[in-house]
């Protein structure tokens, strides 16, 4: 219970310069670090007695975006609010940056950003005062000039002065991209990024997720839109029905559910999740274990 | 627990000075439009006249000189009372109350749990200022030496924030043991038992004779109950006791005694602040419900649904068949949406009400048992122009539900009027239905019945129809969202001073010109055209009753164009 422990001193101050976006390639995994930026082990959990997620283990490499796929109601947000701890956790464990959760949750947090699917800003605040409450409550020093870049970067800087309760929804949504890139997170967590922005939004985002990436930040991509994830994720992970029924690189994915070479995410994800829909917790894989390639067809 | 700043995270006292200085900005930025500052005035006058009226009523009242032991006595029972709410108020507040674009944010950020309590506490006694500041106007009569009341009552107030966050909190601990222990016991039987027990009570008040019933009613006086109670009761001595300190520190009769009970106060606010502080509770998933419950009820709120039909919401529950009472074409579908939304989500609402009648019929029967036509029609009448102004205010399943769909509702296939009518006509048709069942039940009561009230009750469908019609008109026209604690509450009031008169002069106007007629007629027929009263009432009845049904169709076409006219564009919501 980390009620009363001290805050980690040792906030990331590291500073961005924008950056043309590449040509959109596939995305190649990096090479593993020995200690994952994110390591989630053996994480269920339950609402009034239903499974919502069980026995879910992953890791994300530093550098890493792994894309996070699952029909409705699969408990990709579940997930991503638990790791981020907005929810308790309830069973397992989670390592951010070699702080554990559980026991050095403000450490742990200190090195997080977490962007959920409808960011709620306050009615009051100016954008700017956002991105200043944002830098106190991080520890982020001369962050002035960085929030004037990022409110570029993000075509904000007209809005610069406008009150949360003014923003329409994509706005809402660059504001949140800039108070989470604000401290230069380590591991960043987003729920449906892109939902609401405009095509030039769409497109600063996409540069912005690589590029912190190739800094070395863990990114956790969970989307519908699976052409994003296809382009940006190194690796992909499957959840249905609260289990993880792949995890992998896309060729891994071709290989592991027999789909034919060249064939997109959305057939690997329909092959993925096929069969009866509505019941709960039924997963075909019981490991749900981080193995490169795991799948339906791997369980034993 | 070294290095933890007492009042929490530098990040979150800087949100509550930006929060703070973003409201002014909020009421400056809306003091720009000319309907602001109209606005603003008349909120202005009202709280002024309200603050100005409580001040000289205060100023004017004779000093007090109670005997210290008796006014020790009352301070510490209106602590008591101050503390029991505050402990009530807990219940819908449960784990550690964040707004909701607070809770996420501060949940995934580096802060220890420690640090949100007390920036809660922080911001609870920041508000509670204003009530301190009124209690302790009010106490500075009242008591020995004014200044020390006045400043007793403010700690006290200050105190009493904390005592409301470690109930919250420990509430929230104790949720997730006792709602499984809940979730054992047959609570709907239990329920279903004590209300038909209450009822068959009641009934047997309804059909008991006088003398038994005044014999029943004497037995048992509350006010008896009570005074024997508080004489010399040490249940409530010992429930006093704890509020010893606080009720000294406001009644001292001199500075030695106030200073004395002062340091004892303060110590233990320190105390209990850091106690509160440091309950070792993981309250994030009951603060979720508790935020997600609370964004749902101010909701509700800013789009007017500030009735009972907006407080008392149920869990919508699928299952209920709902008949297509009113056919299954456009109009049908709409009206028959409606009634399953109330079905589903208003049950309690409806029943509150139904019970309501049931008392109020009930009441009227004991109050007034006579067998005259007098009686059978006054207390007809009372209850169907009291009842249609309660439960239409109460009972709100109109566009007050539908905002957040009027995109959808105003692309359907219909006519503007026919929506409008479709939409309101399930709530009058219930209203009317209850207010008929309570109106019959009383004659039953009293055993007596006068052709009359069969007029009366044919009434009932079209004057809450027109209550209704007015209502939603002027609402659609402007729709007020406003939610205690959000900003602009000078310009709130003002606007609603001027949507009251605004609705209550339409409803005068139609009034005037549905029974001005039917007043003519009578009184031509009976002095003109040698009718009989009987006649002549018959007479001017129908001539109301065909004027006010042409004014309600009238009032629908109104709010049809008023529907029209909603821009869903300019909606915030």
């Amino acid at each position: 219970m980390p009620h009363d422990e001290p805050v980690a001193p040792d906030a990331p101050q590291r500073s961005t310069v924008p950056a043309p976006e590449p040509a959109p390639t596939r995305a190649t995994a990096p090479a593993p670090a020995r200690a994952p930026a994110l390591q989630v082990e053996h994480f269920s959990k339950t609402y009034e007695g239903t499974e919502a997620v069980t026995d879910v283990s992953f890791s994300v490499q530093a550098g890493e975006i792994l894309g996070l796929v699952g029909p409705n109601g699969a408990g990709k947000t579940t997930t991503l609010r638990s790791i981020c701890g907005v929810l308790p956790l309830q069973q397992g464990s989670v390592t951010i940056c070699g702080a554990s959760l559980a026991r050095d949750e403000a450490r742990a947090k200190t090195n997080l950003a977490w962007i959920p699917d409808d960011p709620q800003p306050f009615d009051s605040l100016t954008v700017f005062e956002h991105l200043r409450f944002t830098a106190a409550l991080y520890g982020v020093s001369d962050w002035e000039r960085r929030a004037e870049e990022l409110l570029q970067r993000f075509e904000l800087t007209e809005k610069r002065d406008a009150l949360g309760g003014e923003l329409s929804r994509g706005m809402r949504q660059k504001l949140a991209f800039c108070c989470a890139w604000l401290h230069s997170p380590r591991v960043l967590l987003m729920d449906e990024p892109l939902s609401g922005l405009d095509p030039r939004g769409i497109r600063a985002a996409k540069v912005a997720i690589r590029e912190l990436s190739s800094q070395g930040a863990a990114v956790i991509l969970s989307s519908h839109l699976l052409v994003l994830i296809e382009e940006l994720a190194h690796r992909i992970l499957i959840l249905d029905r609260g289990r993880i029924v792949f995890v992998g690189t896309l060729d891994e994915a071709r290989a592991t559910l027999s789909a034919p070479a060249g064939s997109s995410l959305e057939e690997i994800f329909m092959a993925a999740t096929e069969g009866p829909r509505g019941g709960n917790g039924s997963g075909s894989s019981p490991g749900n274990r981080d193995a490169p390639g795991r799948g339906p067809s791997a369980t034993p | 627990m070294l290095g933890v700043p007492m009042f929490g995270h530098p990040a979150l006292r800087l949100l509550i000075r930006m929060k703070f200085r973003g409201a002014l900005r909020s009421q400056v930025r809306k003091l720009r439009r000319p309907s602001g500052w109209l606005f603003a005035l008349l909120g202005l006058i009202l709280f002024g006249t309200w603050i100005g009226g409580f001040l000289v009523s205060t100023l004017l009242q004779r000093p007090q000189t109670a005997d210290g032991a008796g006014l020790v006595l009352w301070t510490q029972i209106g602590l008591l009372v101050v503390g029991s709410m505050t402990i009530l108020a807990a219940f819908s507040h449960r784990g550690l109350y964040l707004p909701k674009e607070e809770i996420e944010l501060c949940f995934s950020a580096p802060l220890l749990r420690t640090d949100l309590i007390r920036y809660r506490l922080g911001v609870n006694m920041l508000r509670s200022l204003i009530a301190g500041t009124l209690f302790g106007l009010g106490a500075a009569r009242r008591m020995p030496v004014g200044i020390f009341a006045f400043c007793g009552v403010m700690v006290t107030m200050l105190t009493v924030p904390i005592l409301g966050q470690a109930t919250a909190l420990l509430l929230g601990d104790a949720e997730n043991r006792l709602g499984r222990l809940a979730k054992k016991l047959p609570l709907r039987p239990i329920a279903g038992i004590l209300g038909a027990g209450v009822g068959i009570s009641m009934l047997a008040l309804l059909f008991a004779d006088d003398e038994g019933l005044h014999e029943t009613l004497g037995r048992i006086s509350p006010l008896r109950f009570a005074h024997g109670a508080l004489a010399g009761s040490p249940a409530l001595q010992v429930l006093l006791a704890p509020l010893v300190p606080w009720a000294r520190m406001i009644s001292a009769p001199d500075a030695g005694t106030f200073f004395a009970w002062l340091a004892i106060c303060a110590v233990v606010w320190l105390v209990a602040w850091e106690l509160t502080a440091r309950i070792p509770v993981d309250f994030r998933e009951t603060s979720l419900a508790t935020s997600a419950d609370i964004a749902r009820r101010l909701s509700r709120l800013r789009r007017g649904g500030s009735g009972l039909a907006g407080a008392m919401m149920s869990k919508p529950r699928a299952g209920w068949r709902v008949p297509w009472a009113l056919g299954r074409g456009r109009f049908g579908a709409i009206a028959w949406l409606k009634l399953a939304t109330i079905a589903r989500k208003a049950r309690g609402a409806f029943l509150f009400s139904a019970t309501i009648v049931f008392f109020v019929s009930v009441a009227m029967t004991v109050a007034w048992r006579e067998h005259t036509v007098k009686s059978t029609l006054g207390g007809a009448l009372a209850m169907a122009i009291g009842g249609t102004i309660y439960l239409c205010s109460g009972l709100r399943f109109d566009f007050r539900n539908d905002l957040d769909q009027m995109e959808q509702i105003k692309a359907w296939p219909a006519h503007p009027a026919l929506i409008f009518l479709a939409t309101v006509l399930p709530q009058v048709l219930l209203v009317s239905i209850l207010l008929a069942a309570g109106i019959l039940l009383r004659c039953a009561g009293i055993g007596a019945f006068h052709p009359g009230v069969v007029g009366i009750l044919l009434f009932l469908p079209l004057l809450a129809l027109s209550w209704t019609a007015v209502d939603n008109a002027v609402y659609l026209f402007a729709p007020v969202r406003y939610a205690p604690g959000q900003e602009g509450a000078l310009q709130h009031v003002g606007r609603s001073v001027v949507m009251s008169l605004l609705r209550f002069g339409l409803l005068g106007v139609a009034g005037a010109v549905a029974v001005l007629p039917g007043v003519l007629t009578g009184v031509l027929a009976e002095k003109y055209l040698d009718a009989g009263q009987t006649a002549a009432w018959i007479a001017g009845g129908l001539v109301t009753w065909i004027g006010l049904g042409a004014i309600d169709v009238a009032l629908v076409v109104g709010g049809g164009k008023m529907l029209q006219r909603f821009d869903v564009a300019r909606d915030r919501g």
